[in-house]
Parts: C-alpha cells; sequence; structure tokens
C-alpha cells in the first residue's frame, strides 16, 4: 500500500524486509535510546523499529489466514498508525514488541470479523509507507534459510507432511485440516506440534550430520552415494548418520 | 491464565508462541502471553521463531511472497507436492544404517582372504557355514517395553492436567518404548481395551512408530468407551495373528497402562 505525498519532501519511514534468516529472529532487542526515539517520533528510529519486527506482525496476519496481499496491506497500516501515534505524541510508552504484535492481532481479528476499520486515512501530508527490496546478502541468507526448510519438510514422516502441508504451507486452519485427513481436530493439532519439534531437531544438527541426513531420507541417496558426495570415508558417514538419528530420537547431544 | 474449557496440558513456549501466531489460542490465553512477553524475553523469543516459521513455510506455497522475501526464481514447495510424497524418512534412515552395519571391515578383510586363489574354496565353505549358522539360529525374543502417557485432561490451559485422565472427545496419547537398545524393524503392534475391568478386546487405534522403535498410540475418547478406568494393553512383536493380550511371550512385548475417562475435571 502506498501513501503518495502530496509534496516533494516526505518523510519516509522504511518497511524494510526483516533481517537475515533466522539469526535475525533471536537478535537481541532494540537499544533503549531507539525505542525512546520511536516512541517520539523519530523517523529513523521507527524504520530500525520496523526492520527488526517487521516478520512478526506480517505472521500474524498470515497466521490468521488472510491472504498474503492484504497481510502486507495491514502489515503497513500497523507501522503507519503507530508511527503516526508517536509522532503525534499519543505514546506514552513504546512496548516492543508487544505494542505491534498487540495491534496487529486486533486487526487480524477486525479483519476476520469482517469489521475492517478505516484504517489510516488520516492526512498523510508528510508520510510515505513503503516496502523497499531487501538486500542481496538479506535475500541470500533467507534464500538458504528457505532451501533448508524445503527439504526440512520433505525429511517429516508422512502424516507430518500432510498437516504441514495443509496447516503450514497452505495456511489451513486446524478444523479444516481435520477435515481434509479425517483425523480429530486435536490430532492435527498434536500432530503439527510433532511436526514442529522434529522440524527443531533437525535444525539443530550440525551442518555435516543434516547434510548427511537429509540426502538419505529426502534424496534416497546410499551411504555410498553421501561418502563421494561429501568426500568422506563411508564410515564416516555412518557416524553421522547414527548422530542425526540421535538427534531426531531426543534432540542430541553433538 | 483463565479457567475455561479443557485442554492438553505440558504445552512449552513454542507451542504457546506458535499458536498465538496461528490464532488457535482463546482469547484469554492470547492476552495472557502477550502479558507474559512484556517480561519474558524466552516468550519474545519463541513468539519470534514462530513468526519465521509461519513466514517461512507459507513462502513455500506463496510464489509471490516467496519473491517478496527470498527474490525471484527460488524454488517452492508446493503443498500438493507434499501431499503427494510417499516415502517413509525414518525406514529410509534405518535401511542405510542397516546396510552399513552389514559391510563391517571383518567382511572386507574376509573377501580379501577369500579372493586370494587357494583359499577361494575355504572362504566359499566357512561362508556356507555362516549362512546356515544365521539361518537356522532362532530369532532372539523380543526385549520388553515400557508404557507412558503423554498427556492428560486439564482443566487449566497451558497447564499439565493429570496423564491418563481424559475427557470425552480428547485424543489419548501413549508412548510404548523399547527397554532396550535392540529396536524391532517395522514391528507389529495390536492394542486392546477392557472397560471397567471388563475382558480385553481390539481397539482400532492410530499407531506410529519412531526411529528409536517408540511406538505411540493416539485412542480417540469416545462416548463408546465410556466413563471410569479402563485397562490398556498394547502387544509389539513380529507376528500377533494370534496373539493373546493378556499373555507375555518371547514373540511380543505386551505392555498395560490405565485410562480414566471422566465427565468433568
Amino acid at each position: 500500500m502506498l501513501y503518495p505525498a502530496p509534496h516533494p519532501s516526505p518523510a519516509l519511514v522504511s518497511m524494510a524486509s526483516p533481517g537475515p534468516g533466522r539469526s535475525a529472529a533471536v537478535s537481541a532487542p532494540l537499544d533503549v535510546a531507539t525505542i525512546e526515539a520511536a516512541r517520539t517520533g523519530d523517523r529513523p528510529a521507527w524504520s530500525v523499529v520496523v526492520r527488526r519486527y517487521h516478520t512478526v506482525v506480517l505472521a500474524i496476519f498470515l497466521g490468521y489466514a488472510i491472504a498474503r496481499p492484504r497481510a502486507a496491506e495491514l502489515t503497513q497500516d500497523v507501522w503507519l498508525k503507530l508511527y503516526l501515534r508517536a509522532r503525534d505524541g499519543l505514546l506514552k510508552v513504546l512496548a516492543l514488541p508487544g505494542l505491534p504484535i498487540r495491534e496487529a492481532r486486533f486487526r487480524a481479528i477486525d479483519e476476520l470479523r469482517s469489521t475492517r476499520r478505516a484504517g489510516v486515512v488520516a492526512p498523510i501530508e508528510d508520510v510515505v509507507v513503503q516496502a523497499p527490496s531487501p538486500t542481496a546478502e538479506e535475500q541470500a541468507s533467507r534464500q538458504s534459510e528457505l532451501a533448508l526448510v524445503r527439504r526440512m519438510v520433505q525429511a517429516l514422516p508422512k502424516r507430518q507432511r500432510e498437516v504441514l502441508a495443509l496447516s503450514g504451507i497452505e495456511g489451513l486452519p486446524h478444523a479444516r485440516v481435520a477435515e481434509r485427513l479425517g483425523i480429530s481436530t486435536v490430532r492435527a493439532r498434536q500432530t503439527l506440534s510433532d511436526a514442529r519439534v522434529r522440524l527443531r531437531r533437525m535444525r539443530a544438527m550440525p551442518d555435516d550430520v543434516q547434510q548427511a541426513y537429509l540426502s538419505v531420507v529426502v534424496d534416497g541417496w546410499s551411504t555410498d552415494a553421501v561418502a563421494q558426495r561429501m568426500d568422506r570415508p563411508r564410515s564416516d558417514v555412518e557416524a553421522l548418520l547414527r548422530t542425526a538419528k540421535q538427534h531426531i530420537a531426543s534432540g542430541g547431544s553433538r | 491464565m483463565s479457567a475455561h474449557s479443557p485442554d492438553f496440558g505440558a504445552e512449552g513456549p513454542a507451542d504457546t508462541a506458535w499458536r498465538f501466531v496461528v490464532n488457535t489460542l482463546e482469547d484469554a490465553d492470547a492476552e495472557a502471553f502477550l502479558r507474559q512477553m512484556e517480561n519474558d524475553a524466552a516468550a519474545v523469543d519463541a513468539l519470534e521463531e514462530a513468526a519465521e516459521d509461519v513466514v517461512l513455510l507459507r513462502c513455500l506455497g506463496d510464489a509471490g511472497l516467496r519473491e517478496q522475501v527470498v527474490g525471484a526464481g527460488v524454488p517452492g514447495l508446493s503443498a500438493d507436492v507434499l501431499l503427494g510424497l510417499d516415502h517413509d524418512p525414518d525406514a529410509r534412515l534405518d535401511a542405510a544404517l542397516a546396510a552399513a552395519s552389514a559391510r563391517t571391515s571383518a567382511w572386507d578383510r574376509f573377501r580379501a582372504f577369500a579372493g586370494r586363489g587357494s583359499a577361494r574354496w575355504v572362504a566359499v565353505a566357512l561362508a556356507a557355514a555362516m549362512v546356515l549358522l544365521v539361518v537356522g539360529r532362532p530369532q532372539a525374543p523380543v526385549g520388553d517395553y515400557d508404557a507412558a502417557w503423554r498427556n492428560g485432561a486439564a482443566a487449566v490451559r497451558a497447564e499439565s492436567g493429570e496423564r491418563g485422565r481424559y475427557l470425552v472427545g480428547n485424543v489419548a496419547d501413549l508412548v510404548v518404548r523399547p527397554e532396550g537398545s535392540d529396536v524391532l524393524v517395522d514391528p507389529e503392534i495390536e492394542v486392546f481395551i477392557g472397560l471397567r475391568g471388563g475382558a480385553l478386546q481390539p481397539l482400532a487405534a492410530e499407531t506410529e512408530v519412531d526411529a528409536t522403535g517408540a511406538v505411540r498410540v493416539f485412542i480417540d475418547v469416545t462416548d463408546a468407551l465410556g466413563l471410569g478406568t479402563h485397562r490398556v494393553v498394547v502387544l509389539v512383536g513380529r507376528d500377533l495373528a494370534a496373539a493373546d493380550p493378556e499373555t507375555d511371550t518371547d514373540d511380543w512385548a505386551r505392555v498395560e497402562a490405565s485410562m480414566r475417562v471422566v465427565d468433568q475435571l
């Protein structure tokens, strides 16, 4: 959503893409000075805030099964509304990431109830909210993360794959997933939880263990083929696979 | 947390965060999670990780979102393709490990010895003897297993319920684990139930076997079971065609657990 600026020098709250991959998701919270600057309407500080928490806000709308284009619009609305409130001195406290998350949740609920709020239609004489392209570095990091996720979901047991396909990829609510698969809603939820546990365990594997494991269970390669591909002795690959099995069973120790 | 509809307990922050993001928490629980985030960095981390997962998974099936987040030309994975896959990853891993263990260095040395001209006949004779030994040897007894309920109905959401206690409508989740390190490959599993101390009868229950040999048994707690304490017996073995669920033999392992079905908590 683009709010055109009527004059030639618009302020810019940058809707930058989120930071690189999973590492950004667990990065440290923003420093107090940045948060305070954002609270009082400082534009560069808001760019930092938006960059840091963009994914969480977008994910709320996607998680509420709101179509992606509309989810992107609502995400921008959330940031714009908060920025305007800060700029107008209306934010007494800026709790992060609680405030944008709470706002996103309320907007998502409204959207599902088809009682859309008017959005930010107040005079926006000097604000442009736009979504610049992510940097090449950010894209590269996310590409590798997505490629890994793509392989890991194929390494799930069949029922977990089915539930994740419908719930995680298609975005269907649990009740519809259960209906499609002929299982109970509770069971669908449990299976999805199991799938996420297994994905976490795969992700926690050391790189070489993960590579050997995915080559065998996703690509169907033999240990000899994996050894050749990894340029490692077969005995090494066997040890990697045994380690992978421990990780899958209990989270692993390596 | 508020006291309202019962739910299975033992839910960690990662699960709560996921459910917050995908809108399967009750309003009161969602509000409690928001409050928790104000003072709990772990809750914030869990939420951000769940959010990352939601976006990345959605990227797989949504080319537009994928292009926006990771750029053009990155392959995705549609739900239909994933639904069409039929492989069993645990079986593939087990098969790879089994094949590997069958090729020991001792075997390699044996082959080298057998390849030395005059030793070939000796090698052939030894191999034949080994085959006879393996084929003629009786199968090892099935090891012992133990059983534990993984869940139970709780009066308060996100708190652990009493394991093994359920309301009608729940799915009871029983885990049957081998006590030793020997794992049965592709075991047969039969589930029986004795209602309120009555005779055991076969029960249709969904089961899953993981890479460690542990068996998960999912039992739909229906009205047909009725209230009361029921015996649940699980047999794990090689051939259960004529298995007696009241007995334990070398051909199968037998575990028993009690399930309590109540009308309120």
